[in-house]
């Protein structure tokens, strides 16, 4: 579907006309997967939209929305939106004083959260907001609950309802009444560096993006996706949202993140977007559940993905023989098939790994399995995309080739630089950053890349590159990408700015290492006992020598720490989409790596 | 892909379309068997069917609901007897039928009883001794069982030209599936959950609403509704009824059929059943070994596969299922 419309809520109701009784969300209640049909997503958001209207929402203002991906999530995202108001996306698991922050910015009136859980943060810190209304999607728990700015979604529901009725042109006036450079949605960016900042997207960035995108990696009203990013975050608005509109297809609602796999199994979606740490994820637990097989399988496995990775690199070069296909083919079927299949893999016509970078070695196993997964690189100012790889035309190690309508270029000093109608109009409140971020129409994305043949290669963050002692540059997150590939490593900050050599800081793979240490009878008593023991280090010295076979003499890792707790976003080792914090791990670990040098 | 999107879709009792195939071949398959299996292979299978009714509710008691018992002869000589006497006075099969389910499943209830205050080998004492009771009450009034002569059941006449054995095999496969369908139904209701939940731990499903008393009674009653339908079968099948076919040994072999096939397996119950007719049957020629010979592959199939052969079937249908995982 072309977009001709001028605003995201004119493009949703076109769909919604088109689509009609075609599903459009699912979700799951008590065991049983319940959907709307377009037609009903249309008419919920209208009452939505009517309801905010009767809390008087205006035109420009902030909407909170506090929760777990589910159908309501949605309706108040595009409820808002059709109104004229900006949705703001808060992380499910910020702590109250997080949520503090971002309703202050925005100076939000209006908060829907999920339930009682959410709203017990918010009530710590309501009266030191502007809220003048909070709505709770789900009343579980608070029966004989009641407070002076507090109402469940079914009585704000009812009064949409009866506001429609009232005046019921008043919501299509507002939507009329829109500008493509209105404020559609603002995301607060995830902040590694510093507290979050409020990126600000408009109708005509979300539009042009998506349609840029879609050009790319193509989708219709028969796909699936399924969604468990947070709302929040940009990469789950492009998969569920933006695309899901602008294509018409369904968006499945996982349980839980601890229910991905499940519901991956149970839904098996055509598309399938996600970031790096789920992709190595399930890697990971294909192979340690193939390491667990008989030795028949475990041998059929080895060998389905040896030829697979010469008839995918094969292809890469455009040339796979007949008689390597011959061999690929019945292994396919035979083995690499049942492996998607037990994922829920199986139906994927492409798959996107972005939001952080990735090895090239979880792309080429993905590719073996027979699954397009590609990579994609972009941020929340420019609208989420920059580059997308393009299946037809992969090259691994790159991020891809720009979007149709976007200018990249990289500047003198190696920086990414894009133009175009994707990027964002600016940080909310933050003028001077906005001028230092946006400079001639050129964002400067602060990443440092290389451009070859048009394909666009990420070296690092700029301000995480590091020169060690004897001057050479490293970009760690090459090494960071290559350790978390290992399925017990689940991340490391590789370290050496001035220093003479190269340290990794590891937190191991809790789930696999724990398997490890009962399949191989190693006792231990807690997470940090286990970081302790003699046995566990040798499996992860193993795994750091594996990867220093692959890396340059400079680049080499000579020694390793193994972090004795796990990362809390709560404690802000990690972001809410689970990047870790550099800077602040380095400080909290610092007597490691003194240790680490001293030794 | 594997959507569930209604209770309904949930419930159902074949969902993958392979699944339907492969019933639809062995319902084919089972359908022409008397149309080109020897006589004595008919004659057989019709009689693993009778005892497949009765290997399913002794399931529903032990396997399901975890109630262990021995009193199985003594509730398919109160079905049988039932259902020879009532034929025998000129009422039609089909509520003659009815009644020995019925009987046989009233006095289950009353054998249930102690079974709310008893359990495990206690228990399983208690029904044993309701089954000697039975069947010393059949041998010593004569009025009951016929004496010495036995009670002959009068036959069904063959429609449509049938011959004997044929018709046998289809009535009884007609039931042995309309019975199998009834425990699938069972298990998935209300019910059979609240069986599995007294089973799992008694205290926790009284906690969660499921009355004790009325459930254990309706296992108890259901199981021998079960065994008095088999009799009622049983009898119809050989024509002839006389106590010594109803001993503690028949108990055993009920018993046996459960355990073998699989508790709590509703396919289980079919393999045990035929397990403990074939057995026997191939052994047949090592007259006086055969007893010994059951007996061993009884305790090779528990040690190689101790959840039974349903397990077993299970396993395999696992190690597709799971490709390429273990």
């Amino acid at each position: 579907m072309g977009s001709a419309a001028v605003t995201f809520p004119a493009l949703f109701f076109r769909q919604v006309e088109n689509q009609k009784e075609k599903e459009a969300l699912r979700h799951k209640e008590y065991g049983v997967w319940k959907s709307f049909t377009w037609r009903e997503y249309g008419q919920k958001v209208r009452e939505t939209a009517a309801g905010m209207l009767s809390l008087g929402a205006e035109r420009g203002d902030f909407i909170g929305i506090l929760g777990d991906n589910r159908p309501e999530w949605l309706f108040c995202h595009l409820g808002a939106m059709t109104i004229g108001c900006i949705t703001c996306g808060i992380y499910p698991t910020s702590a109250s004083n997080g949520i503090h922050y971002v309703l202050n910015h925005t100076e939000a009136r209006i908060l829907f959260v999920q339930d009682e859980e959410q709203l017990d943060k918010v009530l710590e810190i309501i009266k030191e907001t502007n809220l003048n209304q909070v709505v709770v999607w789900n009343s579980k728990g608070l029966w004989g609950f009641s407070h002076p700015k507090i109402m469940l979604f079914d009585a704000f529901r009812d009064e949409g309802i009866r506001y429609l009725n009232a005046y019921p042109k008043r919501v299509d006036e507002r939507m009329g009444a829109l500008d493509p450079e209105d404020t559609a949605m603002v995301i607060y960016t995830s902040g590694t560096t510093g507290p979050p900042k409020g990126a600000l997207i408009s109708h005509r960035n979300i539009l042009s993006v998506t349609e840029a995108f879609m050009s790319v990696l193509p989708a219709d009203a028969s796909d699936e996706v399924i969604s468990y990013l947070p709302f929040s975050h940009v990469m789950e608005n492009l998969s569920s949202v933006f695309m899901g509109v602008y294509a018409g297809l369904t968006v499945n609602f996982v349980e839980s993140l601890d229910t991905l796999a499940a519901n991956l199994r149970e839904v098996s979606p055509t598309l399938f977007g996600s970031v790096p740490r789920v992709w190595e994820k399930l890697a990971s637990a294909m192979r340690l559940r193939m390491a667990d097989s008989t030795c028949l399988k475990k041998a059929l496995f080895r060998l389905a993905m040896a030829v697979a990775q010469n008839y995918v690199s094969a292809g890469r070069r455009g040339r796979t023989s007949i008689p390597l296909r011959m061999v690929y083919w019945p292994l396919y079927w035979l083995v690499l098939f049942h492996l998607k299949r037990q994922s829920g893999l199986e139906r994927i016509r492409w798959a996107l790994c972005g939001a952080a970078p990735a090895a090239p070695e979880l792309f080429e196993f993905f590719n073996g399995l027979g699954i397009a997964l590609v990579e994609g690189y972009g941020q929340t100012e420019s609208t989420g995309i920059i580059t997308v790889t393009r299946p037809d035309n992969p090259r691994l190690g790159y991020v891809g080739e720009p979007i149709p309508g976007l200018v990249v270029k990289i500047a003198q000093d190696g920086e990414i630089l894009v133009k175009g109608p994707g990027v964002f109009k600016g940080y909310h409140k933050e003028p001077q950053l906005t001028a230092e971020t946006i400079q001639d129409g050129w964002l400067y994305t602060g990443d440092v890349g290389v451009m070859e043949d048009g394909f666009l290669k990420i070296l690092d963050r700029k301000k995480d590159i590091l020169i060690t002692a004897g001057g050479k540059n490293i970009t760690p997150s090459h090494m960071e990408n290559k350790l978390k590939f290992s399925p017990h490593i689940q991340d490391a900050v590789v370290i050496g700015d001035g220093r003479k050599y190269l340290v990794a800081l590891i937190l191991i793979d809790e789930e696999n290492v724990t398997k490890y240490a009962q399949d191989n009878r190693i006792p231990y008593t807690t997470f940090a006992d286990l970081t302790q023991n003699p046995d566990i280090r040798r499996l992860i010295e193993r795994e750091v020598a594996t990867v220093n076979k692959t890396l340059a003499g400079a680049e080499t890792i000579k020694k390793f720490a193994l972090l004795p707790r796990r990362f809390y976003e709560e404690d802000g080792d990690v972001t809410p989409t689970k990047k870790v914090k550099r800077r602040f791990v380095e400080k909290r670990y610092a007597h490691l790596i003194e240790q680490l040098y001293r030794e | 892909m594997d959507l569930v999107k209604s209770y309904r879709q949930e419930l159902k009792l074949i969902r993958k379309p392979w699944t339907r195939f492969c019933v639809a071949v062995l319902l084919v398959f089972l359908l022409g068997l008397p149309w080109y299996a020897p006589e004595y292979v008919t004659h057989t299978a019709a009689l693993i069917y009778i005892y497949a009714i009765g290997v399913l509710g002794q399931n529903l008691l032990i396997g399901v609901t975890g109630q262990i018992s021995f009193g199985q002869a003594g509730f398919l000589a109160i079905g049988a007897f039932t259902f020879g006497h009532l034929v025998r006075m000129g009422i039609p099969w089909p509520p003659c039928l009815l009644c020995a389910g019925i009987v046989a499943g009233i006095f289950g209830a009353l054998v249930g009883f102690p079974s709310l205050r008893l359990k495990g080998p206690y228990l399983a004492i208690a029904t044993m001794g309701f089954g000697i009771a039975v069947y010393q009450v059949f041998v010593n009034f004569e009025w009951l069982s016929g004496g010495r002569m036995g009670l002959i059941v009068p036959k069904i006449t063959p429609p449509f030209g049938l011959s004997e054995t044929r018709f046998n095999y289809y009535f009884n496969f007609l039931f042995a599936a309309l019975f199998t369908l009834l425990t699938y139904n069972i298990i998935s209701s209300f019910m059979g959950r609240a069986f599995v939940a007294i089973r799992d731990n008694e205290i926790a499903a009284e906690i969660i609403g499921v009355s004790l008393t009325r459930y254990k009674l309706i296992s108890f009653a259901a199981s021998s509704f079960y065994m008095g339908i088999m009799g009622g079968l049983y009898g119809l099948f050989l024509g002839y009824l006389e106590p010594n076919m109803f001993t503690f040994s028949e108990s055993i072999t009920i018993f046996v059929a459960v355990i073998i096939g699989g508790l709590a397996a509703v396919e289980g119950s079919i393999m045990g059943a035929a397990f403990v007719i074939l057995v026997p049957q191939v052994f047949s020629a090592y007259k006086e070994m055969v007893p010994a010979i059951f007996g061993v592959t009884i305790i090779l199939v528990l040690i190689f596969e101790p959840m039974g052969l349903y397990g077993r079937w299970f396993k395999m249908r696992l190690y597709f299922r799971n490709w390429p995982y273990r």
